[in-house]
């Protein structure tokens, strides 16, 4: 299986390099991004099958950046990762399409196996795609 | 039976299989794993959702320490789970249940109602002098300085004018800056598990709170307030004023120091930030944790009052800490300069009867305890009718606030006293006092700073070390500093050298119910681990021989009926309770789900059902179900999801060497390893209840066909296994996820039904979970049903508690047809245990994951650290 190309997106720098580092050791083709539309730009010109999201970011918040990644790449699988225990946007998040919703701070070893899950579902979607007729 | 197969058979080589007929394309291996991956996903939600319910449910009986943060936690990780649930489900059956997002809805807007932060009178002037206009305040916390106006009327005493900074403007404070959502999000990622991860995200939001910026309305009309009260004053000063009505209203007052000084309006800005702050020092945090108050909710009044001239200030409170009947009133004088809470050496402290009033002598009876500044005692004190009109407030006071309290006044050179601010006094707790008194006193003479008695080990402060303190730990100390505030949270008791009895450690132990002596000397002889005793109201402390007697000691989760309790409790009642028990009913239905916990069981019912019925295609059957051929075919049947198997195999049977299912063969080991030995012999009413529930039952009629619901299944994957057996009237299933994941893995037993009687079915359910408690299942009963689960575990145990199960689905066989008395269970209970501790070799014990509130500092490693 090819490497899982992986962004996560987070305001916070110092956790965001930890991030970056501890998915990297892990395998991950991972790339970081601090701010929503930074990471809009970044996956309009760079392949991901997974985005492990922030909610609460200065600018694009969370949400908004899901519905854009949501519309402009639909086969991409959203995480959220959050800090915010809020119930409603969480579930907001998943009727917009998220994979799923971890809250912070998440195990190491839960948020990567939910990667690897996200990634193959996003290969079977893909694969779905690319064998549905066209025009359908 | 041909020649052939019989010499297969006798050679154990497998059954003669017929030519492979037609292989899985590459297509069909796709659809399966793609749908296996979907019902997966779907099992660890449903995993994750059943976690966040125990962990509520632990959290409501428990001792683990928690606030509304957590609770909002649990609820958002259930919450999220179930609606994967939903959405899973319905990919698995083509949109079939959408009617479960209405039932989702509508339990998530009722748990919302429970845990989101009231708030009151908001719509208060930001700032308000005192005494307001009538109705001018809804809040409570204004009637607290106009009470103490009242309770001076009449007397030779002056109350000093201010005005109250409302719980509206600290409302307003928080609204503006955005906190409450930050202060939420960080105390989240803090995971409150020990004290120095408590201490560290309390500095983290003091300097959040230090770096906001008041409201621009706020800052202008504190800044004309002051103006209008600085002129002839000294200073100003500001104090937490807590609602009155509020049950923790003096612990709050205790907790939050006043803030003295104050010279210019830009003083009276840092000095409310201050105020603010103090709400999320350690103390504060872990008071509110240990009485259950809800931090989104805990708006905060702060009095800011005028301070005149003065030579001496002082403290009374109204009852005298010590725990001495009948009470007195306790006062304590110092010179101004040092402050009223300030070195306790140069205090000087009185107990007066508590009632003088008309006792002229009582007032003679005062006495200097005491006084050991070399310069004598500070001047002016206040003359005897000015020391007994202080005692007369104090006791109107208390009859206005409704309880002890605490007055802080200063006094002139004359003598003249104004009084600058009352708060209530922490109650009295009382305190079982153990046998311990038969010891020589090894110090004695302390002074009570906190009533009570407390035993426990020696614990030695000292500044240079901020340490880690055993729950219960008897704190020893030279100087009463209030560094040591936070952790009296986890003290037993408190010893100090010094220390001042009117100052702010003495009233955090207070708040913090946790005994405490001060002014005794020579404790550097106290070793560290020494066991010891001490009593506030003998004022004395006592070595002890022995191991220490059970104390009260405070809980540090929050008590039933306290705000976050009461908020969790409500959220578990719309989250998990089970309304349905039977599957099978016609009431397990999607519009018949009332609680989350009834979705996610409807859920994964539905997609086991879903996954089982995908096999029972005829055309999918030839490929993918297989009768398990173990030297003889079984009466087995095996569902390949995945990955489960090692090869394809024959197109009839599977070998077990083609098992690659890491949980079935842990399962099988179980049922195979010791031979069952047959029904066990019954009583003539066993057999009776046998004949009676055969002929009403169609299923045992032979000529009916085998159905997927009549035959044994296991429905595997690499990782996966779903055993349904039926044997007769015995229903069982075990279903479990076992592999490197540790997280993930999860296993689940049921067992119903049963060919006896009632009563020795319930027999049966219950001795058999008594069994699975034993090896650390999670067990509930419902009449004849027993579910069990076992979830967090490595591999290895998991495979163990496998081979339990394995075991307990062949044994428990018409066990209840014997289950007649207890005796009978007696015999069974030791005979099914030894076969699993020394036959099966299993059981071995696993290491429980979750501490409470531990010392440990080593975490996890959690990615968002």
């Amino acid at each position: 299986m090819s490497q899982l190309n992986l962004l996560l997106v987070d305001d916070e720098q110092d956790l965001l390099n930890i991030m970056l580092k501890r998915m990297k050791r892990r395998g991950f083709n991972a790339h970081g991004c601090s701010r929503g539309a930074e990471a809009l730009r970044w996956l309009d010109e760079n392949p991901a099958d997974v985005v492990v999201l922030d909610m609460k970011m200065p600018g694009l918040d969370g949400i908004e950046t899901l519905r854009r990644i949501k519309k402009a790449h639909p086969l991409v699988e959203v995480i959220i990762l959050t800090g915010h225990a809020d119930m409603r946007a969480a579930i907001e998040g998943m009727e917009l399409g998220a994979f799923d919703y971890l809250l912070k701070p998440a195990l190491l070893e839960e948020l990567y196996y939910k990667i690897v899950d996200a990634g193959k579902r996003r290969r079977f979607r893909q694969n779905e795609t690319s064998a549905a007729p066209s025009g359908a | 039976m041909s020649l052939a197969s019989l010499f297969r058979r006798l050679l154990g080589r497998g059954p003669a299989q017929p030519p492979p007929k037609a292989a899985l394309s590459e297509e069909d291996r796709r659809a399966f794993s793609q749908r296996y991956l979907v019902f997966k996903l779907l099992l660890n939600a449903n995993n994750c959702a059943l976690r966040s319910m125990g962990a509520m449910s632990g959290a409501l009986a428990g001792p683990i320490p928690y606030g509304i943060t957590y609770v909002r936690a649990l609820c958002t990780e259930a919450g999220t789970n179930v609606y994967s649930l939903i959405r899973l489900l319905n990919e698995l059956c083509g949109g079939r249940y959408t009617g479960l997002y209405e039932r989702f809805a509508e339990i998530q807007g009722r748990i919302d109602a429970g845990i989101s932060p009231r708030r009151e009178a908001l719509d208060d002037p930001l700032v308000l002098p005192l005494p307001a206009p009538p109705r001018c305040s809804r809040s409570g916390a204004s009637g607290r300085p106009s009470r103490l106006l009242e309770a001076a009327q009449g007397l030779d005493l002056a109350v000093a004018p201010g005005v109250l900074i409302t719980p509206a403007a600290f409302h307003s404070f928080m609204e503006r800056n955005d906190l409450q959502p930050e202060i939420s999000r960080r105390i989240q990622l803090a995971t409150l598990r020990n004290l120095r991860a408590l201490c560290r995200c309390s500095e983290s939001l003091c300097n959040l709170i230090r770096k906001a910026p008041l409201p621009p309305e706020l800052e202008r009309d504190l800044a004309a307030a002051v103006v209008k009260l600085l002129p002839g004053a000294a200073s100003l000063a500001m104090y937490a004023v807590p609602s009155i009505g509020s049950p923790t209203a003096a612990a709050v007052s205790a907790l939050f120091p006043p803030v003295r000084g104050i010279q210019s309006p830009e003083d009276a800005v840092a000095a409310y930030h201050a105020m603010l702050t103090a709400k999320y020092a350690p103390e504060a945090m872990l008071h509110r944790m240990s009485r259950g108050i809800r931090g989104d909710e805990a708006n905060l009044g702060v009095w800011c009052a005028r301070v005149p001239e003065a030579a001496v200030s002082g403290v009374c409170l109204s009852r005298d800490p010590s725990g001495t009947e009948p009470p007195g009133v306790l006062m304590s004088l110092c010179p101004v300069q040092q402050g009223v809470e300030d070195l306790a050496a140069q205090e000087y402290l009185w107990a007066l009867p508590r009632d003088p009033l008309g006792q002229q002598a009582g007032l003679e009876s005062r006495r200097r305890l005491r006084g050991e500044n070399p310069s004598g005692p500070p001047s002016p004190i206040p003359d005897d009718a000015r020391l007994e009109a202080l005692a007369r407030v104090s006791r109107r006071a208390e009859a206005r606030y409704g309880g002890p309290v605490v007055l802080e006044w200063t006094a002139d050179k004359n003598g003249a006293v104004t009084l600058l601010h009352c708060r209530p006094q922490c109650p009295e707790q009382p305190h079982p006092v153990p046998d311990i008194l038969d010891s020589t006193p090894f110090y004695s003479g302390g002074l009570a700073a906190s009533p009570g008695l407390a035993a426990g080990s020696a614990l030695r402060l000292d500044t240079a070390r901020p340490p880690a303190v055993p729950p219960g730990s008897l704190l020893v100390a030279q100087e009463a500093q209030d560094a040591y505030a936070p952790l009296l949270a986890l003290a037993g008791g408190l010893l100090a050298e010094r220390g001042s009895l009117t100052g702010r450690l003495a009233a955090v132990a207070r708040a913090f119910g946790v005994p405490a002596l001060f002014g005794l000397s020579g404790l550097d002889e106290v070793r560290d681990g020494e066991l010891l005793s001490l009593n506030a109201l003998s004022g004395e402390v006592r070595r002890l021989t022995g191991p220490p007697p059970a104390c009260p000691r405070l809980r540090l989760s929050p008590p039933p009926g306290s705000p976050v309790h009461a908020a969790l409790q409500h959220a578990l009642d719309q989250i998990a309770p089970l309304s349905f028990l039977d599957p099978d009913s016609t009431h397990f239905r999607a519009e018949n789900c009332r609680t989350l916990r009834d979705i996610a069981q409807f859920c994964h019912e539905k997609a086991v059902d879903a996954m089982f019925q995908f096999g029972e295609n005829i055309a999918c059957q030839e490929r993918a179900v297989k009768r398990l051929f173990c030297k003889v075919p079984m009466q087995f049947w095996v569902m390949n999801l995945d990955d489960g198997l090692l090869s394809a195999g024959g197109t009839q049977y599977v070998q077990l060497q083609d098992i690659a299912s890491i949980p079935m063969l842990a399962l099988w080991h179980g049922m195979t390893a010791i031979p069952w030995e047959g029904p066990p012999a019954m009583d003539g009413k066993g057999f009776m209840s046998i004949l009676i529930r055969s002929s009403a039952n169609p299923a045992l009629d032979p000529a009916v066909n085998l159905s997927m619901a009549v035959r044994n299944y296991f429905m595997i994957s690499k990782n996966y296994c779903h055993l349904r057996s039926r044997f007769g009237f015995h229903f069982s299933s075990v279903e479990a996820l076992v592999g490197e994941r540790t997280l993930e893995n999860c296993l689940s037993f049921q067992l119903k039904g049963g060919a006896a009687d009632e009563d020795r079915r319930i027999r049966r359910v219950r001795f058999t979970a008594e069994i699975l408690e034993r090896y650390g299942f999670d067990t509930q009963l419902h009449a004849d049903s027993l579910t069990a689960r076992l979830e967090g575990y490595d591999q290895a145990v998991m495979e163990d508690r496998l081979h339990i199960l394995g075991y307990l689905t062949m044994h428990t066989r018409q066990l209840d047809m014997v289950m007649a008395d207890e005796a009978s269970v007696q015999h069974y209970r030791n005979k099914l245990i030894q076969d699993i501790e020394t036959r099966l070799q299993a059981g071995a014990p696993a290491p429980r994951s979750r501490a409470a509130w531990s010392q440990d500092e080593e975490e996890p490693e959690a990615a968002s650290s």
